[in-house]
């Protein structure tokens, strides 16, 4: 289709500055110049996927290369995608608007369950066929990665080769691998993935035979062809040395987070027990202030951005956030660039960070005590007291926020009706709290919201043997929550408990749900994470056509010694150590954070980061 | 401090005031008029410019367009005020400045200072181009503009609908054939007291005539006061 032809569709559709491309930062090259082109799929809309900091760090680095170039490419609005099947258009990449059939490789990152229909439907719109096994030739070779890549059998059908991990070293060496195997003369996809799963983070499913006993529970993995028996993961050692990007492609179009992000280190401290990314990114590792503070300036520098956030899974546990916070100011501050501090958390919130705050930007402040009573926060090892809220909101009152916002899980493991009822007499003292405050503003009233999700118990974490709630019993507890609150100073809102469900299901599915991916796909399922298209009786109805139930998956208290769909991967963190995790969180007992004392849980076999810092 | 009275003509001598001339081009024609709020912003900030932004908590860059220009036209004389931080910084240097950061599809043709106010705009130049693959003639576009009249039902504000007669409207239009397209030139009026868009016209002729289809591009040719001058 030609350029004029394709532009006029846009123009039909809503948003078209999603699809056109062009934007500021992205990168052009010749393609009969590169020898490996990479398609960076992000199976959501451009606003959620342009969010994704993993993604301009990939870009980047792989567009540093001369010899690759990595494009982007979003799942479309249904209004586009109607346009491209009624129009024959396949899936293109942004910058080039190439076809991603052409390419060498197709590459998904997984970053929620419920975007798996949508990496089905646009391997469809691609023009490709779905299954791994009905793709013949060598390439495109399609690849997945991110958090979801931890437990990669609900994909296994449909992804020739997995990363686990961190990617930026791994992906390198696998389009080495393929560049030479092509310079061979290598055309068998077979015999490149043999080759592919001798890396280190490669995950090749088709390389292992699963079996199953008679109640569907897995009985063996067993590789062939050489493949490892446990695939490690992979991680960056010096966050130092890690590649940052200078520029990012900035779009002009609006998008969910539209700002310059600054990654100031990866891994959390805590082991809070129901958090798969505190587990998964293990051991935590800091990136220097003066390298942040440098890498931060030449990517305002660069895009323009008048807004910079900095990211972590917990902001306030930089060692150095004060002395980084100081140097920041200094030039944020000249240039005009607003500074926002995403995930702080209570205990350590000091009235000097609040101030430093103030100066910032005054931004809403949240807080996630997670559960509504202590000895539930026990359990979940999310090691902050009632008197750490409540300090942490006077302190916040005093300072003339008049708002804060509050999340809650509800069905945690061991939770009672009194723990639920907990959640609203927190933040009922919370209320009074602020009327008990002298120095609060004057004359205004205070607004606590509450954000409830449903607790889905993950893979790699201490819950990952615990049954998640039913649907019912959801349903039983939010209004149960609903019936605690009992002022209007309260607000409440909530996570929708089918999609809790699904995700439930798929986050600790074998290969099998495969099949039930397919079947909802086939049904009309995609993008299942927007509320309006989610249409759970599909779900169940391929559940059913697939033989399984969501409830095998979900529901279910799984022996410690059963073997799960992702105990032949390795991330770090010890089966045993969970084990010892999930005793602890049932007699209510806590583990201190890396920093305090080692627990144990493996990572430090990577010789990196905090299990090394000086304590 | 000396008092100066503004001299009572059209001209407008406020102090910082300058005003970007720029054409849009390009994929930037998918860019909205609030995306090109950000796009202009950034922009700004890139070229390293001394802009003045506002005092408030959240500081950012006082920047006005004369006229929105509407998502898909392209366009060969945009204008944009904003302000300088400095009287004496020099307006070549800032327009050097700002041209060497361009993304495609932005070309500065020039910084100013302003010498009408943008409420005088009353006119707009367009030239929309049928594209090649179209079964469109010169013959039928002519003889759908010299009707009399040309009903057009236009959506008010308030969401109801309005019957307006869009052959009043035109001031003046020509329809000329070069050898791979057929080019419609209008003047409309635009602006806050009158604004037609040209696509109106088009969906217009379009209902009219069934038995054409195909695509067309606009691009805003000028933006000019009530006597034709050009708006600068």
């Amino acid at each position: 289709m030609k350029k004029e032809q394709l532009e006029q569709l846009f123009l039909t559709v809503q948003k078209p500055g999603r699809y056109a491309g062009g934007e500021m930062g992205c990168v052009m090259k010749d393609p009969a110049n590169v020898d490996v082109r990479f398609a960076f799929c992000f199976p959501d809309t451009y606003e959620i996927g342009m969010s994704h900091l993993g993604m301009k760090i990939l870009y980047g680095l792989f567009n540093e290369r001369e010899d690759v170039w990595c494009e982007r490419v979003f799942a479309p609005a249904l209004d586009f995608e109607q346009v491209m099947r009624e129009h024959n258009i396949p899936l293109f990449a942004l910058e080039s608007r190439d076809p991603i059939k052409e390419f060498d490789f197709i590459g998904f990152t997984l970053q929620y369950e419920l975007s798996y229909t949508n990496v089905l439907n646009m391997l469809e719109l691609a023009g490709l066929p779905l299954r791994s096994a009905e793709r013949e030739g060598l390439a495109p070779l399609v690849v997945a990665g991110g958090p979801c890549a931890c437990n990669p059998e609900p994909l296994a059908d449909f992804v020739d080769l997995f990363f686990l991990g961190e990617g930026e070293e791994v992906d390198l060496e696998v389009i080495d691998l393929y560049k030479q195997y092509r310079a061979e003369g290598g055309e068998d996809k077979n015999e490149f993935l043999r080759r592919a799963a001798q890396i280190e983070g490669v995950y090749v499913p088709s390389l292992y035979d699963v079996t199953y006993d008679t109640s569907g529970k897995i009985l063996a993995y067993t590789p062939k062809d050489g493949a490892p028996e446990m695939v490690h993961k992979r991680i960056m050692g010096d966050m130092d040395k890690a590649y940052y990007p200078k520029n990012v492609p900035v779009p002009f179009t609006e998008i969910v987070h539209d700002r310059a992000v600054m990654e100031i280190f990866r891994g959390c401290i805590r082991g809070c027990r129901f958090c798969q990314a505190g587990f998964i990114y293990r051991p935590v590792r800091e990136k220097s202030p003066e390298v942040i503070n440098a890498e931060a300036r030449a990517l305002c520098e660069n895009t323009g951005y008048e807004e910079m956030s900095l990211s972590s899974l917990s902001t306030s546990d930089y060692t150095a956030i004060q002395p980084l916070l100081e140097n920041m100011i200094e030039w944020t501050d000249e240039e005009k660039i607003s500074l926002s501090l995403p995930s702080l958390r209570i205990d350590n919130f000091s009235p000097e960070l609040l101030e430093k705050m103030k100066m910032i930007r005054k931004s809403g402040l949240t807080f996630a005590p997670e559960a509504g009573t202590q000895r539930l926060r026990d359990v979940i090892n999310k090691n902050i007291t009632e008197e750490d809220i409540l300090s942490s909101c006077k302190i916040a009152f005093s300072g003339g926020y008049t708002a804060v916002k509050l999340y809650f899980m509800i069905g945690l493991p061991t939770e009672t009706d009194d723990d639920i009822r907990g959640i609203a007499e927190l933040g009922q003292r919370i209320v009074d709290l602020y009327y008990q405050t002298k120095e609060r503003p004057k004359g205004k009233g205070v607004n606590v919201s509450i954000s409830v999700s449903t607790f889905v118990p993950k893979p790699f974490t201490p819950f990952q043997f615990c049954p998640q709630i039913t649907e019912e019993e959801m349903r039983r507890r939010q209004q149960l929550l609903r019936d605690s609150v009992t002022t209007k100073k309260i607000s409440l809102s909530w996570h929708d408990s089918a999609t809790s469900s699904l995700e439930g299901a798929m986050a600790r599915g074998d290969r099998r749900m495969g099949k039930v991916i397919l079947n909802a796909y086939l049904s009309g399922a995609k993008m299942d994470s927007w509320g309006e298209y989610f249409d759970y009786n599909r779900w169940l109805e391929a559940f059913k056509s697939a033989g399984l139930t969501p409830e095998f998956y979900a529901n279910r208290e799984r022996d410690t010694s059963e073997i799960n769909p992702w105990d032949h991967l390795d991330f770090g963190v010890s089966k045993e150590f969970l084990v010892r995790e999930y005793s602890l969180a049932k007699c209510a007992a806590t583990t201190p954070n890396c920093r305090e004392k080692c627990a144990g849980c493996g990572a430090a076999k990577y010789g990196k980061g905090v299990c090394f810092e000086k304590r | 401090m000396q008092v100066v009275e503004l001299p009572n003509t059209e001209r407008v001598f406020a102090l910082k005031n300058v005003r970007l001339f720029y054409k849009k081009s390009g994929t930037l024609r998918f860019a909205s008029h609030l995306d090109m709020n950000r796009v202009m912003t950034r922009l700004l900030r890139l070229s390293k410019v001394p802009i003045w932004y506002t005092e408030g908590f959240n500081r950012h860059p006082y920047i006005t367009f004369a006229l929105p220009l509407s998502l898909g036209f392209t366009s060969e004389w945009e204008v944009m005020d904003f302000r300088l931080d400095n009287d004496d910084f020099s307006l070549l240097k800032a327009q050097e400045m700002i041209s060497s950061v361009c993304p495609k599809g932005i070309e500065v043709i020039a910084l100013k200072e302003p010498v009408f106010k943008s409420g005088k705009i009353a006119k707009a130049d367009f030239c929309v181009t049928f594209s090649t693959d179209t079964n469109i003639t010169e013959e039928s576009v002519q003889s759908f503009l010299s009707q009399p009249e040309i009903k057009f039902m236009k959506k008010t504000k308030k969401g109801g609908e309005t019957e307006i007669d869009l052959a009043k409207k035109i001031f003046s239009y020509s329809v000329e054939k070069s050898e791979d397209s057929i080019c419609l030139n209008l003047r409309l009026p635009a602006g806050g007291q009158d604004n037609i868009n040209p696509k109106m016209l088009i969906d217009a002729y379009y209902n009219a005539t069934p038995d054409v289809s195909g695509g067309y591009a606009v691009c805003r040719k000028a933006l000019l006061l009530e006597d034709g001058t050009l708006f600068e």
